[in-house]
């Protein structure tokens, strides 16, 4: 269980964005898990992998029931979360760690600040808004333009460090 | 388009709700595969973006898989509790024990570091109490055999001959038993994880129900009461509801509980009291869903048992059978752990041994009840026949089957509504009033104004040939813009035959401007007649109590007026009138701006003018205020202004009218419930082969009671169903279920652009 807890919880708090609910929903796919096995059901596969794609149905359930988003619009972010999910548990590399830490480092005090409390804190972004009297809009704008800042940085600094 | 989708996505992940246009806009745009290629990459970028700056969260991390170990040792331990006759000796889920293993490793490491280099013979640290007496202790203190150790917050660890460690859980009580190099305690309550070092000598403990042994090994220990109450001391009441969990960390252990079972490392098991009869669900109760009136004979955190002294209501979705056959019989009574049902945690603490409480409940777990939307003492009253007697006015009859008013409860009048101060109301006398009966709102209980999920009781009484009927409503709050809330009737009515109940659903149109109400369903409308300020008439502060009469006869639906949806004339604002209180609700027009001082018009009835005036009602007169109130209304139903824009207002189907019906319908949602949806039918588009209705089109018009029970429903058509909401246009495939009910049988989908 500890080996595989980590990242699923992780992987539920990064579906739902910190929401309260993540831990209950990795919790109720461990609980899925554990009855599977009482069941004397064994998982074929990597469980990790298992037990992320429960969390990962369970989320869509949470999008449609808490958000009241269409079936189809749940099926949609749970192929996106899907295709996130392999991208993700393939281990990010030093080079990617070295990147992004350069490339936070030449941000703006302000942008780095907001990157703080969203990434570091874990606030959501009305929190955020709330702590810094903005509007939601305005901020999630905000680090929208900074991810997009960074993600352009990070790809430039690790085709700089392939090229010959 | 090309940010905005970005926009929503990221709002979609936040956790924010769309809207059903955004989530179609967020549908269609990662229905392409290259911006779904593009909002994977960058989800994926801000994924490695947090874990890059998140760190490890390690504390965040080992609470939450704490609170996972806990629900799997609940969870095991309810299911043993289940599974009582047949537990005594049987393992628990391997998961569980593991969780529960893991969890008292880390524990148990704590406790080790605090408590390494003491070996004293009998010494207590941490903090305690020694006694009940006694005050709260913190550091050392030295031990005597027989002594009880009640641990406080932050717990205790007892140090026992030098080789034996019990580390207690805040609240654990414990007394120390046992001699030199064969130590004991006796666990009489909570959780204790114990080491024992090897080749020192022999350590027991004992609980209510049996005796653990060992010889050296690290092990939990839990014991819990689910149906006693706390301070209970002597083993012997306590060995009659004690559930004991051990788990084995390390080595074995023998457990003594009737038979003899041996765990070894990573083992657990539940052992229970069995001496003594664990209420269990009658079957009469077996998938009971409805509100009972009871007593409480114990109770504990949590769980209580009630003595069932009346069924007061059967919702639908109820499968229980005979549930008044439970009457006399003690449940035990859950308040799950919700959220949205904390509330009551506080309430049930309120609550005392011999309390008569009126309780919504389920059954969910299939050994007791669920306490679900409403716990609350229930107020002191007498039967039909006996209530208030003190109070009734001069010159009423003695029995409610003579038909004369008779005074029910004291309260508050709303502001404006003639009188500033409590006065009592009545009874409508038999014969009087409209039609039939007139339901007469009894008592209101506070609608918590914040919570979306505030709901108010109405309870009604209504005099039918000799009989009293009594209804009892909920008005649930619903974050619907539209809808001021549901409200649930249940018909009780008391037959030769027994007791028969008919609940209802109705949704409740916003109010305009706070002052009426109007009834969807079945034609009946309902009213908002009192609303206290907080603080007034023993309400808590920051609860507000409204107060709602229906004032139609059961079996004789409004036809001829209908507010709120579809009434194009009935822009103006409505006020009130004067002395409103008991039912005369006119509408009127105000005049408009910078017309000076406010005039009010009234819409007078045809041809009625003399009986605009309504009648304010005073102190002393009721007879004449109900005969006025009588002529008042009767003048309102035959002469009421018609809608412009709808000719004939949707009634409620009859069992005639569905008798027999299969096919699809086309409507609009008017009202959704638990169980239930009510359906207005605009038009029939399909009759099934199998449709034994002699006129299915007759249906188009009509309000259908559509009972959708969900277990029993096709995965799409309840995923279906949960998106519905009240004015969504669908199309529904239904058949004759019974009576005037139809049931969701095939199709749900909505109709958009409609």
């Amino acid at each position: 269980m500890d080996r595989h807890y980590e990242g699923a919880w992780r992987y539920a708090r990064f579906l739902t964005r910190g929401a309260p609910e993540a831990e209950d929903i990795v919790h109720e796919a461990f609980l899925i898990a554990f009855d599977r096995l009482e069941e004397g059901r064994e998982f074929t596969g990597d469980p990790g992998a298992w037990l992320r794609g429960t969390v990962r149905n369970l989320v869509k359930t949470w999008w449609r029931e808490h958000q009241k988003l269409t079936q189809d619009a749940a099926d949609r972010l749970a192929l996106l979360a899907e295709e996130a999910d392999d991208a993700l548990s393939r281990a990010a590399s030093r080079e990617l760690h070295a990147a992004l830490d350069h490339c936070l480092g030449t941000l703006s005090p302000e942008d780095r600040d907001l990157v703080a409390r969203r990434y570091e804190h874990g606030l959501r972004v009305t929190q955020i808004a709330e702590q810094l009297s903005r509007n939601a809009a305005t901020v999630r704008v905000q680090l929208f333009r900074i991810r997009q800042a960074l993600k352009r940085c990070v790809e430039g600094q690790l085709a700089g460090e392939l090229a010959p | 388009m090309s940010s905005h989708w970005h926009d929503l996505l990221d709002r979609a992940l936040e956790g924010e709700p769309l809207s059903e246009a955004e989530a179609r806009a967020l549908a269609a745009a990662l229905a392409d595969p290259a911006r779904r290629q593009e909002a994977a990459a960058a989800v994926c970028f801000e994924g490695q973006l947090r874990q890059r700056l998140a760190g490890r969260q390690a504390d965040a991390l080992a609470h939450s898989r704490e609170r996972l170990l806990a629900k799997a040792t609940l969870r095991a331990k309810a299911h043993a509790i289940q599974r009582r006759p047949a537990r005594r000796g049987r393992g628990l889920r391997w998961a569980a024990a593991a969780a529960v293993l893991l969890g008292a490793l880390y524990a148990a490491h704590g406790v080790w570091q605090a408590s390494r280099g003491r070996a004293h013979s009998l010494i207590a640290t941490g903090a305690f109490r020694l006694g009940d007496g006694d005050t709260l202790r913190t550091g050392s203190a030295a031990l005597s055999r027989g002594q009880r150790i009640v641990a406080e917050a932050g717990g205790a660890e007892l140090a026992l001959g030098g080789y034996c460690r019990v580390a207690l859980d805040p609240n654990a009580q414990a007394v120390v038993r046992g001699q030199p190099r064969h130590e004991a305690i006796e666990l009489q309550r909570g959780r204790a994880i114990s080491r024992i070092d090897p080749g020192r000598g022999r350590f027991t403990l004992l609980t209510p129900i049996g005796s653990i042994e060992v010889k050296g090994t690290e092990f939990l220990t839990s014991v819990e009461y689910p149906e006693s109450q706390k301070g209970e001391r002597d083993m012997g009441t306590l060995k009659k509801s004690a559930v004991v969990t051990v788990m084995v960390v390390t080595g074995m252990v023998a457990c003594h509980f009737g038979d003899v079972a041996v765990l070894g490392p990573g083992m657990s098991q539940v052992f229970a009291g069995g001496d003594a009869e664990r209420p269990t669900l009658p079957p009469e109760l077996k998938g009971f869903k409805g509100i009972l009136v009871g007593t409480i004979t114990s109770k504990v955190t949590r769980e209580f048992l009630l003595k069932i002294d009346k069924v007061a209501a059967t919702w639908p979705q109820s499968t229980a059978r005979h549930p008044e056959q439970a009457v006399g019989k003690t449940i035990e009574v859950v308040v799950p752990e919700n959220r949205m049902l904390e509330k009551h945690l506080e309430t049930l603490k309120s609550l005392r041994q011999g309390d008569q409480i009126i309780v919504e409940a389920f059954d969910i777990q299939g050994f007791r009840l669920s306490v679900m939307e409403l716990l609350r003492k229930a107020e002191t009253e007498g039967g039909e026949g006996e209530r208030d007697k003190p109070a009734r006015s001069e010159g009423e009859g003695e029995g409610e089957g003579e038909g004369h008013a008779r005074v029910k409860k004291v309260e508050p009048v709303r502001e404006g509504e003639g009188e500033g101060h409590h006065r009592e109301k009545r009874i409508a006398p038999e014969g009087e009033g409209e039609g039939e009966g007139h339901a007469r709102v009894k008592k209101v209980e506070p609608v918590r104004e914040s919570e979306g999920e505030g709901h108010a009781r109405v309870k009604k009484v209504e005099a039918e040939s000799g009989r009293l009927r009594e209804l009892e409503g909920w008005v649930k709050a619903t974050p619907d813009r539209d809808c001021a809330g549901i409200l649930k009737v249940v018909e009780r009515k008391e037959t030769d035959e027994g007791v028969r109940e008919k609940v209802t659903v109705y949704r409740i149109l916003k109010e305009a401007d706070g002052a009426k109400l109007v009834d969807e369903a079945n034609g009946r409308r309902v009213r908002l007649v009192g609303e206290a300020t907080p603080g007034e008439d023993g309400i808590e502060p920051g609860l507000v109590v409204k107060r709602y009469r229906v004032l139609d006869a059961p079996d004789q639906p409004k036809r001829d007026k209908r507010s709120g949806e579809g009434e194009g004339g009935w822009r103006e604002k409505k006020v009130r009138t004067e002395g409103e209180g008991d039912g005369g609700w006119r509408e009127k027009k105000t005049a408009p701006e910078g017309d000076g001082e406010r005039r009010e018009k009234k819409v007078a009835p045809d041809g009625e003018g003399e009986r605009r005036e309504k009648p304010v009602r005073r102190d002393g007169d009721d007879e004449a205020f109900w005969r006025e109130k009588k002529v008042a209304r009767d003048g309102e139903r035959r002469d009421e202004p018609k809608p412009e824009t709808r000719t004939e207002a949707a009634g409620p189907a009859t069992a005639d009218d569905v008798a027999g019906f299969r096919g699809m319908i086309e409507g609009v949602v008017v009202g959704k419930g638990e169980g239930v949806l009510v359906l207005r039918a605009d038009k029939v588009t399909r009759v099934w082969q199998s449709n034994t209705a002699r006129n299915p089109e007759g249906l188009a018009g009509k309000l259908l009671t559509v009972s959708v029970n969900r277990d029993g429903l096709p995965p799409a058509l309840a995923e279906a169903l949960g998106t519905v909401r009240a004015g969504d246009r669908v199309a529904a495939g239904i058949a004759h279920q019974e009576g005037k009910v139809v049931r969701l049988v095939e199709v749900l989908r909505k109709i958009q652009g409609e």
